[in-house]
């Protein structure tokens, strides 16, 4: 009988050591991205000295942009364990939108901040639209949202048929080349959307809900969370988030095309999954993002500094990222990968 | 009894009349002609013109109607339309193509010989497939992009004064297009020794990617004298990051396609030239091909590189008003018009 009381005491106490273990790893693993982004930048200052040079943190700041503007929509997104792969035919009806209605080569038309928000406006409720169907009929994010994305890319083009319209208006040019305090404007308004998001998931009930929801969406419901409520807001958020995106590259492009969006998601998510945001929902949170977002543009960037062969690029790129993803992302809660 | 009769009668007429007027209907679209208009999407300026192209021809004859199906790139949404589309209009049906890969075009072959379609590809075409081997293979259509690749490096390189350093924005990795128009840039390249390229990076014909690279080039590579890029969204990509270092018309660009935005570009200085493929002409005339062998015209098979116009600041504006105010008008008896030289299939 005694013998039995020590051996489950024995296996309580190695259950308590592992457990211990595991969130000693855990705790590590959060600061991994951080140490991955330092550790990067250090190395690659190293290998090139051009890589800190003021004109190429301009271009960091510049290239984070876009990046950093959907990848804070869609953190609210990954958090609530969804995911939105409308975002590149958001982005595309957007930018393509926008050029036909403030000044262009294309039309008379020159609504000028009217002709910016009515389509960002668009965007989220498109968004809506999006949450609404996912969580009122029960599709799966994934289908509903890719259905989605594939009629805004179909509207974008419908749009300008084929001719794109080149953006006319004086301030595009002095809001997509100005600066101040040596930050680009555009990078200001990509931080002021970040900050916004920290705002709005640290600080708010609604930041709590999504968290919630992410992490066990029944104990969320059975607590009172108004489940698609906030899913449905979730998704208007990260479609005016792309809206958002879609204006920034219709003004550094100049031009309005649904092309614009093509190849945005991908790095979006890679860099959320770096920075060790998770995409089974509840874990990782807006710092995790902006660090994921600095360590995918940094490598974009250093790699085409130091000039790596354009066929061995992709694949370089490709090693380094499931190298990031090992080293960051939290493996203890999973028994198996999907 | 009498008012039967007569209802009878009017009943009977009109049945008639419905039976005549359907069978005139069917024999009349029987006599027609049904092109089926295949390219990835209408979303590229280029691809619309292909579209608008084989359009034109259409509409040049009152016995052809047209269908326009975008695969999106996608082989099995080709092959899929493709099969839709015959088992609706059978043998009098006709095809261009802009294939959604050089491998489908094996396919493609497969089921329009099948099914005696007369057809023309564009742009691709698998390994081991030559029109003259096939009965309803009317020819293949294509710019040549070597050439193209070669003629707008050459005039950059000229514009240089042939030295200095210049980079190159590539398309993308493993198309035949990039491919031969990155062979056509380095034979330019290789008749200018004092020319160095200091760079080559994969844009994947993308504006954005294409602007920060150049970005990145600017502010790390030390001095560009030129830019060449694969295609004219690349080079605006380029021209969007030298205006933002105040170099826009110092270092110049050139690119390949032809599109609006391009012209606009040369016209205002900011780019030094482009080659319009001309997708009117290619689909109009591809199009023009497979209706002649349908309907038992003389015309030659075989594969084919098309004429291209070559636009610099001397002839843009006249290039603005013919391709972008108005459209190409083409004599689409003369087949011979579009026919820059054959091309050898090995």
């Amino acid at each position: 009988m005694e013998r039995d009381h020590e051996k489950r005491a024995a296996i309580a106490d190695q259950f308590k050591e592992k457990i211990r273990r595991e969130t000693r790893g855990e705790r590590l693993r959060v600061y991994m991205p951080i140490i991955l982004l330092l550790s990067l930048s250090v190395l690659f200052a190293v290998y090139d000295s051009r890589f800190f040079s003021p004109a190429n943190i301009t271009n960091l700041l510049y290239q984070m942009t876009i990046p950093l503007i959907l990848a804070t929509g869609i953190t609210f997104v990954l958090l609530t364990g969804c995911i939105d792969l409308s975002l590149e035919g958001v982005m595309g009806l957007a930018g393509s939108s926008i050029a036909l209605l403030i000044l262009n080569t294309k039309n008379s038309n020159d609504f000028g901040a009217i002709g910016v928000l009515v389509p960002i406006a668009g965007c989220a409720l498109i968004g809506a639209v999006t949450g609404l169907i996912h969580t009122k009929l029960r599709i799966a994010s994934f289908i509903v949202t890719f259905a989605m994305g594939s009629i805004t890319a179909g509207l974008a083009v419908l749009t300008y048929r084929g001719v794109p319209a080149v953006i006319k208006v004086g301030w595009a040019n002095d809001l997509s080349v100005g600066s101040f305090w040596g930050v680009p404007y555009l990078t200001w308004i990509a931080l002021g959307i970040f900050a916004a998001g920290c705002v709005l998931l640290y600080c708010t009930a609604f930041g709590c809900a999504v968290y919630a929801i992410g992490d066990n969406e029944l104990a969320a419901k059975a607590s009172g969370t108004h489940i698609d409520a906030v899913k449905t807001a979730v998704f208007a958020i990260c479609a005016c988030t792309s809206g958002i995106a879609g204006f920034i590259s219709c003004v550094r492009l100049k031009i309005g095309q649904a092309a614009m969006g093509s190849d945005q998601l991908f790095p979006a998510i890679t860099a959320l999954v770096i920075g060790g945001v998770s995409l089974s929902g509840g874990k990782g949170g807006m710092l995790q993002t902006f660090v994921g977002v600095l360590i995918y543009t940094e490598l974009q960037n250093f790699l085409t500094i130091i000039g790596v062969d354009a066929y061995y690029k992709k694949a370089v790129q490709g090693v380094i990222i499931i190298i990031a993803v090992a080293m960051t992302v939290s493996r203890s809660r999973k028994t198996i990968s999907k | 009894m009498k008012h039967l009769g007569f209802k009878l009668a009017a009943i009977f007429v009109i049945l008639v009349l419905l039976a005549a007027g359907t069978a005139a209907w069917a024999a009349e679209s029987g006599e027609k002609w049904h092109l089926l208009i295949s390219v990835h999407n209408l979303d590229s300026e280029f691809w619309a013109q292909e579209a608008a192209g084989a359009v034109l021809f259409a509409e040049s004859r009152p016995d052809v109607e047209y269908t326009i199906q975008p695969s999106n790139g996608d082989d099995n949404t080709l092959l899929q339309g493709l099969k839709d589309f015959i088992a609706q209009h059978g043998k009098r049906s006709i095809a261009v193509f802009d294939p959604s890969s050089a491998a489908n075009t094996v396919n493609i072959a497969d089921i329009c010989e099948e099914a005696g379609v007369y057809y023309s590809l564009t742009w691709h075409l698998a390994e081991g497939l030559r029109p003259e081997d096939y009965k309803y293979f009317v020819g293949l259509f294509s710019p040549d992009d070597e050439v193209s690749g070669y003629k707008t490096a050459s005039h950059l390189l000229e514009a240089i004064g042939k030295k200095g350093n210049v980079v190159y924005l590539h398309g993308k990795i493993g198309e035949d297009s990039a491919a031969r128009r990155y062979q056509g840039m380095k034979r330019a390249l290789s008749e200018c020794p004092d020319v160095k390229l200091v760079d080559y990076q994969v844009a994947d014909w993308d504006q954005e990617k294409a602007m920060a690279i150049t970005e990145t080039w600017l502010a790390t590579k030390g001095p560009i004298d030129g830019i060449i890029a694969a295609n004219d969204t690349m080079a605006l990509g380029a021209i969007e990051a030298l205006k933002k270092a105040e170099l826009n018309g110092k270092v110049p660009v050139t690119g390949t396609d032809g599109i609006q935005a391009a012209f606009d570009a040369i016209k205002g200085g900011d780019m030094l030239a482009t080659i319009a493929n001309d997708g009117y002409l290619l689909f109009g005339y591809a199009a023009a091909y497979a209706y002649a062998a349908a309907t038992g015209q003389p015309h030659e098979k075989g594969a084919f590189y098309t004429n291209a116009v070559f636009v610099t600041k001397d002839n843009v504006e006249q290039v603005i008003a013919d391709y972008i105010k108005g459209k190409p008008t083409f004599d689409f008896s003369d087949l011979k018009f579009p026919i820059l030289s054959k091309r050898e299939i090995k």
